[in-house]
């Protein structure tokens, strides 16, 4: 039931009659999760909160930095060194104070991403790497939820809707992992600072749509834009029944997941392996302290770990850490899952200096 | 039997054009695997993932016998920016 300041506040757009009253109850009944609050998440959050939609989740562990002022139209410049996901939700709460919005200050990997989605009906992927692409991709179908999708590339953007009444999904279009040729660093390449604005507005449209139980919804379609010379195209694409998602989720998502593990105790401890040449793999993300510099160390961040993975030695222990033990573990999932690694050990309790210094003495 | 391909992000930049006119009856030698083929027409995308679209179409293949009717490739990579 809408308030008399709800009626005022949505009354240009109760007056549409593809909206009306009730599909405006209907978006205030809405829950959407929002992967990414950069630039397809600002214009897709700051349209999808004043449209009142009434359950918003936004996922973001950034911060907010000078270079993303360009185009991530929810932060200003005191903000920067901000949490993107706490700052939007402030932003989004003054918009519209009908709604109800929780920041997860945290990046989506296997072991959170179906704990935080089972709890929305649309998911919308605003991220900006493939590793969170094909996870979301796969938890929604995992959950049965509709995935609208918005990535961008320079000048272009694409936009579509996937498992949207059981229709294709985004492993449809593109079934696996892409080569490593394929992959460029989006702080590298640049982008039109309106075009996230552009194609995050359509990513909002197709949400806003979909709650209100409208036609013509993107699946089955990809949308590409061009911001250089206007073109709109489009590329129609089924459903690939080649694809066992059986398998898929049951890699990404199955509790039966088997690792090594070791502490910081245990592998000094441990004879047995401290005669064994050992290779420490550290996938925290470039410029996290404390920073190690020693023979035998490899730094491959968990966002390039797909990537750089031909990087790993497979004859011979590596220990894999980062601060906590947690996206260590996350790392060594996908290389044994995903690329035949059964040589990774979790370091559980994270790295210090004061290991890093120990370990070097036992040598 | 002229046809347009058209090149998408990162695909285009790596060609340096955004897209050719071609004859498909000598461009395109495996009609069953248009990736392979564009991969070999271009070394550039030789290591590159994409997928093909046929007159708006996703396939991978020509349909030989209306081949002729063919107006437009297009050549998608996946995007990642967010």
């Amino acid at each position: 039931m809408l308030s008399d300041l709800e009626l005022k506040y949505y009354s240009r757009q109760i007056l549409l009659e593809e909206i009306g009253l009730k599909g405006q109850e209907k978006l205030k009944s809405a829950k959407v999760l929002v992967i990414g609050a950069g630039g397809l998440g600002c214009p897709v959050l700051t349209y999808l909160a004043a449209a009142g939609v009434g359950d918003i989740g936004i996922v973001d562990n950034d911060t907010i930095d000078i270079s993303n002022l360009h185009r991530q139209i929810l932060y200003s410049y005191e903000e920067i060194g901000k949490s993107k996901a706490e700052i939007a939700k402030i932003k989004l709460e003054k918009l519209n104070p009908f709604i109800s919005i929780e920041a997860f200050k945290l990046r989506l990997g296997i072991d959170n991403a179906l704990e935080i989605i089972k709890k929305y009906d649309i998911i919308v992927d605003c991220s900006d790497n493939y590793q969170t692409r094909f996870l979301v991709n796969d938890a929604a179908i995992f959950l049965n939820k509709i995935l609208v999708y918005g990535s961008i590339y320079k000048f272009e953007g694409q936009v579509s809707v996937f498992n949207f009444k059981n229709g294709p999904t985004y492993r449809c279009l593109f079934p696996q992992f892409p080569l490593k040729e394929s992959l460029v660093n989006c702080s590298l390449s640049g982008v039109i600072g309106v075009l996230p604005g552009i194609i995050g507005s359509f990513q909002a449209n197709e949400v806003v749509k979909i709650i209100t139980e409208q036609n013509n919804i993107l699946s089955g379609k990809l949308m590409i834009y061009n911001a250089k010379t206007n073109n709109s195209q489009f590329i129609y694409f089924e459903k690939n029944s080649s694809i066992n998602y059986d398998e898929i989720i049951k890699l990404h998502f199955s509790n039966e997941i088997q690792y090594s593990e070791t502490s910081k105790k245990e592998l000094l401890e441990l004879e047995k392996i401290m005669k064994q040449e050992i290779l420490f793999l550290d996938v925290r993300e470039i410029g996290e302290m404390p920073t190690f510099d020693f023979e035998n160390l490899l730094k491959i961040p968990l966002s390039i770990v797909e990537m750089e993975f031909s990087k790993i030695p497979k004859n011979k222990k590596v220990i894999v850490f980062c601060q906590s033990g947690n996206r260590s573990k996350q790392a060594i999932i996908l290389l044994e899952k995903f690329y035949n690694f059964e040589n990774l050990v979790n370091l559980t309790d994270g790295i210090s200096e004061n290991f890093i210094e120990s370990w070097k003495k036992k040598k | 039997m002229e046809c347009k391909v058209i090149y998408f992000g990162l695909i285009a930049e790596k060609l340096a054009f955004d897209s050719e006119e071609i004859d498909i009856e000598t461009a395109i030698f495996d009609k069953s695997n248009l990736e392979s083929s564009f991969k070999k027409r271009h070394f550039q995308l030789s290591e590159m993932t994409f997928k093909t679209a046929v007159d708006g179409v996703l396939t991978n293949e020509i349909d030989t016998e209306n081949q002729s009717e063919i107006k437009e490739i297009a050549i998608l990579p996946p995007f990642a920016g967010g």
